[in-house]
């Protein structure tokens, strides 16, 4: 490792060095596409974790979270993602769109917790760092403490993101009130960063054209 | 530029033994309307009404914020008190209001806690008054909620208090209106949101007294809105199933905070309210 670099031990997902504010992947180029993948689309990258080399990857956020969180995209992809499941997608484009949504980063800048989302029988274990979504990772898991859960179904998450949601499916706990959903946990931890989740929870919603 | 016709002005009345300096505002002339806001908030919940032309050319719209609310300054003495609103100074409040400005059978409305306390005061002091409106209110509420969440060192309660009450604003509301409305209780002042919420959610005593009110002589009107989860329809209209002779009209379009969050979208509703209130005998 070249002097000046560092080792950036606490993400999991890549090995990631910085120098500064730049950050980047150690570059082993091309993708060894073990399950068959095109080696010149290096958005395409194989299944099992650790099988892929990372292609020539530098990023030049500010932030190293933020940086975290786009290795972590890419990570994910090297991990064989499940591209059938839908409410796992959906949760990768609002990780992306927390990123492009400053306010929203600012508001959780404490915000340091793991939150599962309950979809069904279907478990999401959110990862936040500093206001980050850091990792996406589907259940079950027995061995990933949450600080608070939010638990519905997929029909109710999917009017909930409606542009103008019906009376009840407008706000987390509206789905509470209407029987379509539950909140457990670490509730005070919930309710100190209300404002940062609810907006998280509320970016699919697409915006009205006649909002004011 | 333009200057609004909404004016105001301090009064000083006499609370639970104790003076009160209270900060009221005023706008039009004729039939007088008392408007009283809600937990956590203050006057400008009831601006855009106060500064309707068509409103304010036959009411006289008045509005003002309850002790230790807006520019209202809590009591002497209010660093060693915790503040517990009750429904009994609530009501000496409003009556002190009406006695200090002195107003002759205002039509009062009120919205939350204020649409409770209009209710309470139909039915245990309907001779001060020509009518109600009460909006967004109901026999009894209790919290879904810890209110004890809203007054702690270790976070902001305005601000977590607005995102909670947040979800009781409709989708329809127009943004700018709806952080408006969410910005009077971030502003709100320590503990006084949970002090509200006290009162609002642990005093029943308005069930019992649904049926002493007489509607014959002081018309009571309520206003519901399909968004609000504290107040819901379901609880105006077992509401005003209990009160003989009371009207319900329900938004389908609004919350919790209708005059505010969505003034265009209530204002129909508030005319017709109005409508039928008695002309008054002080215009």
């Amino acid at each position: 490792m070249p002097s000046g670099l560092a080792q950036a031990g606490d993400n999991d997902v890549a090995d990631v060095v910085y120098v500064d504010d730049t950050y980047f992947l150690p570059p082993k180029w091309p993708c060894n596409a073990g399950s068959g993948a095109a080696v010149d689309d290096p958005w395409h990258l194989p299944s099992a974790k650790g099988a892929c080399d990372p292609m020539p990857f530098v990023l030049s956020n500010n932030t190293r979270i933020g940086t975290a969180v786009q290795v972590a995209l890419v990570a994910r992809q090297c991990q064989g993602f499940e591209e059938d499941n839908q409410m796992i997608d959906t949760f990768h484009t609002m990780q992306a769109k927390l990123e492009a949504t400053p306010h929203l980063l600012r508001l959780g800048r404490l915000f340091s917790e793991t939150v599962l989302v309950q979809v069904g029988d279907d478990e999401i274990y959110l990862t936040f760092e500093k206001g980050h979504l850091v990792e996406v990772a589907a259940g079950p898991s027995r061995k990933t403490p949450w600080r608070f859960a939010l638990r519905t179904d997929a029909e109710a998450l999917a009017q909930f993101w409606q542009p103008l949601p019906a009376p009840g499916f407008h706000d987390i706990f509206g789905l509470l009130k209407i029987g379509r959903g539950s909140i457990d946990g670490d509730i005070l931890c919930l309710v100190k960063n209300l404002r940062f989740f609810k907006e998280f929870m509320a970016l699919p919603r697409a915006e009205r054209k006649d909002a004011a | 530029m333009s200057i609004e016709p909404i004016t105001g002005r301090y009064l000083t009345v006499t609370v639970e033994g104790a003076l009160r300096r209270i900060y009221f505002e005023e706008a039009g002339q004729g039939r007088p309307v008392l408007c009283l806001h809600t937990a956590g908030a203050d006057t400008r919940q009831w601006r855009h009404l106060m500064n309707d032309a068509d409103i304010t050319a036959t009411n006289r719209m008045i509005a003002f914020d309850l002790p230790w609310h807006g520019k209202s300054l809590p009591p002497e003495g209010f660093e060693t008190e915790e503040y517990l609103l009750t429904t009994e100074a609530y009501i000496e409040t409003v009556l002190a209001v009406i006695e200090g400005l002195g107003l002759e059978h205002p039509v009062l409305a009120g919205c939350s806690m204020g649409g409770r306390i209009a209710l309470q005061l139909a039915a245990l002091h309907p001779e001060k008054f020509s009518g109600f409106i009460a909006i967004e209110a109901s026999d009894f509420q209790p919290a879904w909620y810890d209110i004890d969440w809203f007054h702690r060192p270790d976070a902001h309660g305005g601000e977590m208090g607005a995102a909670l009450v947040s979800a009781n604003i409709s989708p329809f509301a127009p943004n700018a209106d709806r952080w408006n409305t969410l910005w009077m209780f971030m502003q709100s002042g320590p503990g006084v949101f949970r002090g509200d919420l006290s009162f609002y959610t642990k005093d029943d005593s308005l069930i019992a007294r649904l049926g002493d009110i007489n509607t014959d002589k002081t018309p009571v009107h309520l206003i519901a809105g399909a968004y609000d989860l504290t107040c819901t329809p379901e609880d105006a209209k077992r509401t005003a199933d209990a009160i003989d002779g009371a009207t319900l009209a329900v938004m389908d379009e609004l919350g919790h905070f209708p005059m505010s969050e969505h003034p265009h979208g209530f204002r129909p509703f508030f005319v017709d309210a109005l409508s039928r209130m008695p002309a008054g005998d002080s215009a």
